[in-house]
């Protein structure tokens, strides 16, 4: 079960971005026929939103703004839209050691290896200098696996290594604790999504406690690399459009939406291994696919950035 | 079982080639843990391995004792070419000794045998440590796959036949049976 990342049209080889077609031109597959049906689907959908932005130019307006991003920036605006509210990075810079170099290099050719672009090496060492410039800028992180591929994402949208560099550091900055030497953050926030889902899928919960796996195990992931490598892209891109101006809300939104899409699955498996399979399956499932409608049931649910504060001071508590 | 070791030593790699007989130049690093089952029979029983592939970074360190607390099966991999690999091998192997359930069967696997020519961790040296540490040993390379079943099918033989001891089963899932064994038609 590969997550796909390719976010084209079905029939061409290379997508935008520079991600292989995932299957063989000739292949008859169901996951091809999934993807084509969805994409049928949703064409319309981009077009329809491209035309709207082109018509009532939302940027001015903030409410305006904020609907119009959630139902998808078009992708030749997204570029700008992100970088719309990014702070350059601070001058002050730090001497960064030796083993985080070392650390880096060895994942520069395992960030996404199938991609067109970050095969070849110079874009390679861009991808180095961006994770560098975090080191330098954040040095309570260094490096941590799984920054490689948000800032290979961030470097094949916005395709300006000094622009990327400061979106990445901005984005990571905002929740820096998750990737730090003891991950305190990522542990507090998954503490606060199990309460939220107490709330909000109950009936998983109680599987996943009395099986006692922790979140950590399943999803840490989802909250470490913001998604990336476990929905497939064009879900992802929607995803953080979302966060980039609505903060880390989204986060547990959509870890909320896509548990619930596979709640029956979960009561009704009889294993661990049962119960492993089927949140790996979630990357690949027709709800992860949908973005558009995923992100209306996101939007839907009454989680506020204020309610994620609260119950982010009350498990800072209790994690230690 | 849970694969343990040094960033880009080739755990991934390994049960890559284990799981469905692939390898690639560059597999990408693994976050977090990947989980993967693999089915296969040895002359008297069926064995579903339950396979927890862990991310290598120092930091993610803290997340492993989930990962290995309840396993009957462990594979500490280094990479032959990396002597800083072969020490980080060792303190997972002393971490599983002191941390993980006492019968846990624990395989040192020296990966990347097919670049014998930049070898410095020498196969005699690893050898005795395991010999001392009463751990199976094996050097593998998960590119040509050389030992890679190998090193899979010694630990099923290792592992007692049968439900797993001093587990209670009552109907709940359990995290600490990551081994299925039953007697019974072989799955090929």
């Amino acid at each position: 079960m590969e997550i796909w990342h390719f976010t084209g049209p079905p029939g061409s080889d290379i997508d935008d971005l520079g991600f292989i077609r995932p299957w063989s031109q000739y292949e008859k597959s169901e996951t091809r026929q999934n993807y084509e049906d969805w994409y049928a689907s949703y064409l319309p959908i981009v077009v329809r939103r491209r035309s709207r932005w082109e018509k009532e130019n939302p940027r001015s307006n903030i409410h305006l703004l904020q609907r119009f991003v959630r139902k998808g920036i078009p992708h030749i605006y997204r570029k700008d839209l992100w970088l719309r509210n990014c702070p350059a990075r601070p001058n002050e810079k730090f001497e960064v050691p030796d083993d985080v170099v070392k650390a880096i290099r060895l994942d520069l050719p395992r960030t996404f290896p199938d991609n067109r672009f970050l095969k070849n090496e110079k874009t390679q060492k861009v991808l180095g200098r961006a994770l560098f410039a975090l080191a330098e800028h954040i040095p309570s992180i260094g490096y941590c696996q799984g920054l490689n591929f948000v800032a290979g994402i961030i470097l094949l949208v916005i395709n300006d290594e000094q622009k990327s560099i400061d979106l990445f550091i901005h984005l990571i900055s905002q929740r820096k604790d998750y990737y730090g030497h003891n991950m305190i953050g990522l542990r507090r926030d998954l503490y606060v999504l199990h309460i939220l889902m107490r709330e909000f899928c109950p009936r998983i919960i109680v599987v996943l406690e009395k099986s006692d796996i922790g979140l950590e195990l399943l999803i840490g992931k989802w909250f470490l690399c913001m998604f990336v490598e476990s929905l497939p892209l064009e879900t992802v891109l929607r995803i953080w459009d979302c966060l980039i101006y609505e903060g880390d809300v989204w986060l547990f939104k959509v870890s909320i939406i896509l548990f619930r899409s596979v709640a029956n699955q979960i009561s009704e498996a009889k294993s661990i291994d049962q119960i492993l399979t089927i949140i790996q399956s979630i990357g690949t499932s027709k709800c992860s696919l949908y973005c558009h409608q995923l992100i209306i049931k996101c939007a839907n649910l009454s989680i506020t950035g204020n309610r994620i504060e609260e119950l982010r001071a009350e498990a800072e508590k209790i994690i230690v | 079982m849970v694969l343990l070791g040094e960033s880009a030593v080739g755990k991934s790699s390994l049960v890559l080639r284990f799981v469905k007989g692939q390898f690639h130049e560059y597999q990408e690093s693994t976050i977090g843990a990947a989980f993967l089952t693999q089915t296969v029979c040895l002359e008297e029983a069926t064995v579903k391995f339950e396979i927890w592939d862990t991310a290598g970074q120092e930091r993610y360190h803290s997340l492993a004792p989930m990962y290995y607390r309840g396993s009957q099966a462990a594979i500490v991999v280094y990479d032959i070419t990396n002597q800083e690999s072969f020490q980080k091998a060792k303190n997972w192997v002393k971490e599983l000794q002191r941390q993980a359930s006492p019968n846990i069967v624990i395989a040192l696997a020296g990966n990347k045998a097919d670049m014998a020519n930049k070898r410095v961790v020498e196969y005699e040296e690893a050898n005795a440590y395991a010999e001392e540490n009463a751990l199976l040993f094996m050097e593998t390379s998960a590119k040509t796959s050389m030992n890679v079943n190998d090193v899979f099918m010694a630990i099923a033989k290792k592992l007692p036949v049968g439900p797993t001891q001093g587990q209670d089963s009552q109907g709940t899932v359990d995290m600490n049976q990551p081994q299925q064994q039953s007697k019974g038609s072989c799955c090929k």
